[in-house]
């Protein structure tokens, strides 16, 4: 099932049945794989399909005149690139692999047909567009006011949800975490020595472990009290598996 | 591969970089270094008033300390 892991998600706030899970998976074009540091998405370019995130991690990402990268979102399998590009005109920003990734190709027209059909399932892709919406906010507050630490303990603990609520496999306090130091000052609007800084701070207060590209948080109460961390802005609507790991 | 310099951190603590961060030359590092200064400082403006500064020496991977960057502030002047 290519939409495992969407439908992990969607299945926090709500329950699909058989036949919805059938006719996503019946949206599917094809499967892509990219090599990592890809623009898989240009911006200024048009999609003709739906991207839809099925393994490895990528960004959305800005490129400033001088060079200067600022990451938008990190997207991990579950996570659409483009859902609504039938609604806009272009892309307004790059979709960029960070580690090798595959993406499904769908068919936006089928998917739009299908979404108008049922509502279900559009108000579940719909919670999942405004929980994108609420992320962005958090980042905006980490690039605008929080501090290094904060901002990049954030991120952290973000990633840390996003991951157990498409239900990828791995102790729910150990996980993989591919990004890289530039990744995260790209996320942040930090320079990569203050966040290196940070994350050297982040072991010495025996919050984390971040060893061979798995990230592991050795005291979650302590990580989100210094991040200033509520889950609340996830919107997780229903007790699942996730949920109740997420809570514990 | 870039050479990795060292950024220490240097107010009534020091605190040693131990991991050092890839820059693509010295001028490459001073910016970054003047750079993580600026954010710090907006971070933890405290630590700098009347007496008490911050420097950041950035050390090469040989140890030899390429430059060091000072902030401080004075009353009056």
């Amino acid at each position: 099932m290519l939409t495992r892991c969407l439908q992990t998600k969607l299945s926090n706030v709500t329950s699909l049945t058989t036949a919805e899970t059938s006719a996503l998976e019946d949206t599917i074009v094809s499967v892509k794989d990219f090599r990592a540091g890809f623009d898989i998405i240009a911006e200024g370019s048009r999609p003709d399909v739906v991207h839809l995130m099925l393994d490895g991690w990528a960004a959305r990402r800005k490129m400033l005149e001088n060079g200067v990268n600022q990451f938008t979102a990190f997207l991990i399998p579950g996570d659409f690139c483009d859902i609504h590009i039938n609604v806009l005109a272009k892309m307004d920003h790059h979709i960029t692999s960070l580690t090798p990734c595959r993406m499904a190709m769908i068919d936006g027209e089928k998917l739009d047909r299908l979404t108008a059909q049922n509502s279900n399932l559009s108000r579940a892709l719909w919670w999942s567009t405004l929980v994108d919406e609420a992320i962005l906010r958090q980042w905006i507050v980490n690039n605008g006011q929080r501090k290094a630490f904060a901002a990049t303990a954030h991120i952290l603990c973000e990633m840390h949800v996003r991951l157990q609520m498409v239900g990828l496999p791995g102790d729910a306090k150990r996980f993989a975490f591919p990004l890289t130091q530039e990744h995260l000052a790209a996320a942040t609007g930090l320079s990569p020595v203050h966040t290196n800084r940070v994350l050297q701070q982040l072991r010495k207060d025996g919050l984390i472990e971040l060893r061979g590209k798995k990230l592991k948080i050795l005291d979650m109460n302590r990580l989100r009290e210094a991040a200033g961390f509520e889950i609340e802005y996830f919107h997780l609507q229903t007790r699942t598996k996730a949920g109740q790991e997420i809570e514990n | 591969m870039m050479p990795r310099y060292f950024f220490d951190l240097k107010n009534h603590v020091n605190e040693y970089d131990d991991e050092g961060t890839e820059c693509t030359d010295v001028e490459d590092a001073r910016i970054k270094g003047v750079r993580f200064a600026a954010s710090y400082l907006y971070d933890n403006p405290e630590l700098v008033w009347d007496g008490k500064h911050i420097r950041i020496s950035v050390r090469d991977a040989s140890g030899h300390i390429v430059l060091t960057i000072v902030t401080m502030t004075v009353e009056g002047y």
